[in-house]
């Protein structure tokens, strides 16, 4: 995202996308263990998205983000893109 | 009042050079001690051999053993102690309660959906290179899961253009007015 400086004026920045979702709703299941699904929820830089990006409710919010860090513990998703 | 036992998960790690007798112990072992705990094995698999998302004790591959069990939690306990114990062959394990899989019929409703998905994907990921590269924020959950989403997407993106376009715009006069601002200030203290 650009960064402009402060007081610019304008937008200071733009919502990338607020679709709802429901994973329930497509039949499928939050799984630490289901990389391909977890990893549409994470930014290039392996960061968690926010609700606010993933159109996800509450509670399955919550629940990716679980799932994600568990998945980072097992070294199923990485933690950042520096690993050494 | 016969309380069902919790039926759990258990991931475990090993790295990938162990020893097949090693391997033979470990699983021994995780069922000696949910036997122990008057458990049950539900289920024991190899889940998957695969490149590490980082290194583990140097290692970049490991495999993944899965145990499902219905058991007491001494029975977890105790796995995990003998996980602890035998690092140098268990790099990581994880114990979770175990989620039955959703019914099979709820799956089949939300399949037409899902069938329709490669073909949104290959029309949506062609136009907006622009998107994807403008930054981070992008997602690949962008994918529209709809085939009825599809046409507001599009409507979207030349709007979402229009945006970038003005910002770049507002960016290249703001590099302009600095250092106007700049002449201003070095003019004023040459004066005084």
């Amino acid at each position: 995202m650009s960064r402009r400086p402060m007081g610019g004026g304008g937008r200071r920045f733009y919502s990338r996308r607020k679709k709802p979702r429901d994973l329930a709703k497509e039949g499928k299941q939050i799984d630490y263990k289901d990389t391909e699904l977890l990893s549409q929820f994470i930014t290039e830089r392996k960061k968690i998205l926010p609700r606010r990006n993933t159109g996800l409710s509450r509670q399955e919010q919550r629940k990716v983000a679980i799932a994600i860090k568990r998945a980072r513990f097992m070294a199923l998703l990485p933690y950042t893109v520096t690993h050494k | 009042m016969a309380i069902e036992p919790t039926k759990y998960e258990t991931l475990y790690l090993v790295r990938p050079d162990i020893s097949p007798e090693d391997l033979l112990t470990i699983q021994n072992r995780v069922e000696q001690s949910v036997a122990g705990n008057g458990g049950e094995m539900i289920k024991f698999e190899k889940w998957a051999e695969r490149d590490l998302a980082y290194r583990i004790e140097n290692y970049t591959r490991g495999t993944y053993y899965i145990a499902v069990y219905a058991s007491d939690p001494g029975a977890v306990t105790d796995i995990e102690r003998y996980f602890n114990l035998s690092k140098n062959n268990v790099l990581r394990f994880m114990t979770v309660k175990y989620i039955e899989d959703q019914k099979p019929a709820d799956a089949a409703i939300s399949a037409p959906p899902q069938a329709s998905e490669p073909e949104d994907q290959s029309a949506f990921q062609s136009p907006p290179s622009t998107r994807e590269s403008q930054a981070e924020g992008s997602t690949t959950a962008e994918q529209p899961q709809e085939a009825k989403e599809q046409p507001q997407e599009v409507e979207e993106q030349p709007q979402e253009a229009k945006e970038q376009a003005q910002e770049s715009e507002e960016r290249t006069e703001e590099s302009q007015e600095q250092p106007q601002e700049n002449e201003k200030q070095t003019e004023g203290g040459s004066e005084s």
